[in-house]
């Protein structure tokens, strides 16, 4: 599903070279939920960028569904993120004076969907995160785990091939962070493969396998301390959807 | 998909009111001020008849010595000369034309009698000119040239004696003269009066027009100032200029030959012992003699530079403010970039953004228009009001300008709102 090759992500100005990744090379298979984990700075968020074809790379090879997108345009770049991701943010993201439902409909629009597919599909995505009832509000009617739930929602309507989560429980307590994460463990029983980056270690336990990543590289379990590994990934034994 | 972007914009508009209203208000000034003095440079400079207006000319001979022509060829002619052109027929269609005033005599004596303004021509006056005609048609004598008491009125006059009705056959009595109706025109109010430039090129068109024998015969006066005096024998004589004559001459050919005439006949007036010199002769397009006659003066043509100045002046106000609009939606932009919008999506809802502004700066201009055109028509003289009439043409061209003008305008801005990188601003 997302297989980025010895892929590297070079900032250069007049004096300094810096990697956000070098080097680096992932396969996230279909149906798989994958936490990325790592300290600040560490190249997490570039790479959920990279992924969601929001950023372009430097070098190396990146294949999300079996097409390269290296040199694509900006347009192409578009239209395959709008048909094959769907993004959930920390700060949720959403358009303060759209209603949900206009804001779950968004990039249904994009795809230029006719307005009776683009109603079933939000009426169905509201109804999979339980805001039937919340349509007509707007965000600010709404409580942070509603509108993560919303973020979700605009995620799911689009029938994304995966979902790229960054922090989703970040601006939550911890009560709705748990019913978020509940959602998402859902969704990925239902097949959706999630990618999420996260920096609490105990939602990065409930995915199937961890990612750790320091300085822009995948690093070796042990060096987290005191878990037993051998690959640059650790595979946790959870049950496949 | 219009659709979607009309929505948005909407939604866009309404969320920061005051910045949305100072953008309209900026544009619609400049957009009031520009069309305020071009609706009244377009009426004074427009040519009432564009479809004809090749074909008609007005031929002028200077009978002056030489050493008398300072002020260029006079533009009328003397009774004399108007008639031998008139009875040459070098051309199919051709008028001699002045004005007049005579006092309509109501049918009830205790009414007082009406100053009314007309003019003497052939009928021929109304092929020249496309005078549409409601009911009847020209008198029906070739030339009038029987001396025929017929008259046709305008619909002004038509209105205010017989209720707008079917008027054909009643007589009105003129100066003493009973006239026969056998023609009513419809409301026709070329703007310039292109056929009657001498006197007072803008306002109402004439109450009434009989054939040009019956006035001579009639020995009724031109009005306005001539060379001639009172005496009506020195009228009809070779000397004093009182006669407008307008001809038609459908192809350049035609235009070639009457010309030539002039010459022919200049020549001829010169042998015959009139002239101990060549009188200059000129064949004049109605196009050029409006530009001769300078109908739109220097001051309005320098107010339309200077309008359409403040205009441009307005509209890069509103390039800065619609950057400010849209570059201060970064972050709703790169989110609208990350869900799949292209920039060419986000460009052209930016656009139709400014489209809507553009409407709505249309409907204020529009209103300003009015205003400034309400206000030129306070200082202009009465004659003159009628180059404040406010067309539909004009309606229709601030509003068109108002759109496309700030369209134009948000280019820049919507270009710049679109190339927002969906990543920085979504990085958290």
């Amino acid at each position: 599903m997302l297989t980025m090759t010895n892929l590297s992500k070079v900032f250069r100005t007049e004096f300094l070279e810096t990697f956000a990744l070098r080097d680096f090379s992932v396969d996230v298979k279909e149906g798989e939920f994958v936490a990325i984990t790592g300290p600040s700075g560490s190249g997490k968020t570039t790479f959920l960028n990279i992924a969601g074809i929001l950023e372009e790379f430097t070098s190396g090879e990146y294949k999300l569904d079996g097409v390269n997108v290296r040199h694509m345009n900006d347009d192409q770049r578009s239209r395959l993120r709008n048909e094959k991701i769907g993004f959930i943010f920390q700060a949720f993201n959403l358009i303060l004076d759209l209603s949900v439902f206009a804001n779950v409909e968004l990039p249904l629009h994009y795809r230029r969907l006719a307005a009776a597919e683009r109603k079933t599909r939000v009426t169905d995505a509201l109804r999979r995160v339980g805001l039937s009832a919340r349509s007509k509000h707007y965000p600010g009617e709404l409580s942070g785990g509603q509108q993560q739930r919303v973020a979700i929602a605009r995620a799911l309507a689009g029938k994304p091939r995966i979902l790229l989560a960054d922090e989703p429980t970040g601006n939550l307590d911890s009560q709705t962070a748990r019913g978020v994460m509940g959602l998402i463990e859902d969704l990925h029983r239902q097949g959706s493969t999630i990618v999420l980056v996260t920096h609490d270690p105990q939602i990065a336990a409930r995915a199937q396998r961890q990612i750790h990543i320091v300085d822009g590289q995948i690093v070796a379990l042990e060096q987290l301390g005191g878990l037993s590994r051998t690959a640059a990934s650790v595979t946790i034994d959870r049950d496949a959807p | 998909m219009f659709i979607f972007y009309l929505k948005s914009a909407t939604h866009s508009l309404l969320r920061n009111r005051v910045l949305t209203a100072l953008i309209i208000v900026a544009i619609a000034f400049g957009i009031g001020a520009s069309m305020t003095v071009f609706s009244i440079f377009r009426t004074m400079s427009g040519d009432p008849i564009p479809w004809k207006s090749a074909q008609l000319f007005v031929p002028r001979i200077d009978t002056r010595p030489p050493g008398k022509h300072q002020d260029g060829i006079p533009d009328l002619l003397s009774y004399q000369d108007a008639m031998e052109l008139r009875h040459a027929k070098i051309v199919a269609h051709q008028t001699p034309l002045y004005t007049l005033a005579l006092h309509l005599m109501p049918e009830d004596i205790n009414l007082l009698p009406q100053h009314v303004v007309g003019v003497a021509v052939d009928r021929d006056f109304f092929h020249l000119f496309d005078v549409p005609f409601r009911y009847g048609s020209p008198w029906a004598v070739e030339n009038g040239d029987d001396g025929s008491n017929v008259v046709v009125i305008g619909k002004r006059l038509n209105d205010r004696l017989f209720g707008g009705k079917d008027s054909l056959g009643q007589s009105l009595n003129l100066d003493g003269t009973k006239y026969r109706v056998v023609g009513v025109i419809k409301n026709w109010d070329p703007q310039p009066r292109l056929y009657n430039l001498l006197n007072a090129p803008y306002g109402d068109s004439e109450d009434f027009f009989i054939p040009f024998s019956t006035a001579v015969e009639h020995k009724i006066a031109p009005r306005g100032a001539t060379s001639c005096s009172e005496a009506w024998s020195e009228r009809l004589g070779a000397v004093c200029t009182w006669i407008l004559v307008w001809v038609e001459a459908t192809t350049p050919s035609d235009a070639q030959h009457y010309r030539d005439f002039l010459a022919d006949y200049a020549m001829e007036q010169q042998r015959l012992g009139r002239f101990s010199w060549l009188p200059s002769a000129s064949l004049s397009n109605a196009r050029d003699w409006l530009e001769e006659k300078h109908i739109v003066p220097t001051e309005t043509r320098l107010s339309l530079i200077l309008a359409f100045g403040f205009l441009t002046v307005c509209l890069v106000n509103g390039v800065v403010l619609m950057m400010a609009k849209f570059l201060s939606r970064d972050r709703e932009t790169a989110i609208r970039r990350a869900l799949g919008a292209t920039r060419t999506i986000v460009f052209s809802q930016f656009l139709v953004e400014a489209g809507v502004i553009g409407a709505l700066a249309g409907v204020l201009g529009l209103g300003l228009t009015a205003v400034g055109l309400a206000f030129e028509r306070s200082l202009l003289p009465k004659e003159m009001a009628r180059v404040t009439a406010l067309s539909p043409a004009v309606i229709g061209m601030t509003f068109g300008l108002a759109v496309f003008a700030t369209v134009c305008a948000g280019l820049y801005p919507s270009w710049r709102g679109s190339i927002v990188e969906p990543a920085v601003q979504s990085k958290t």
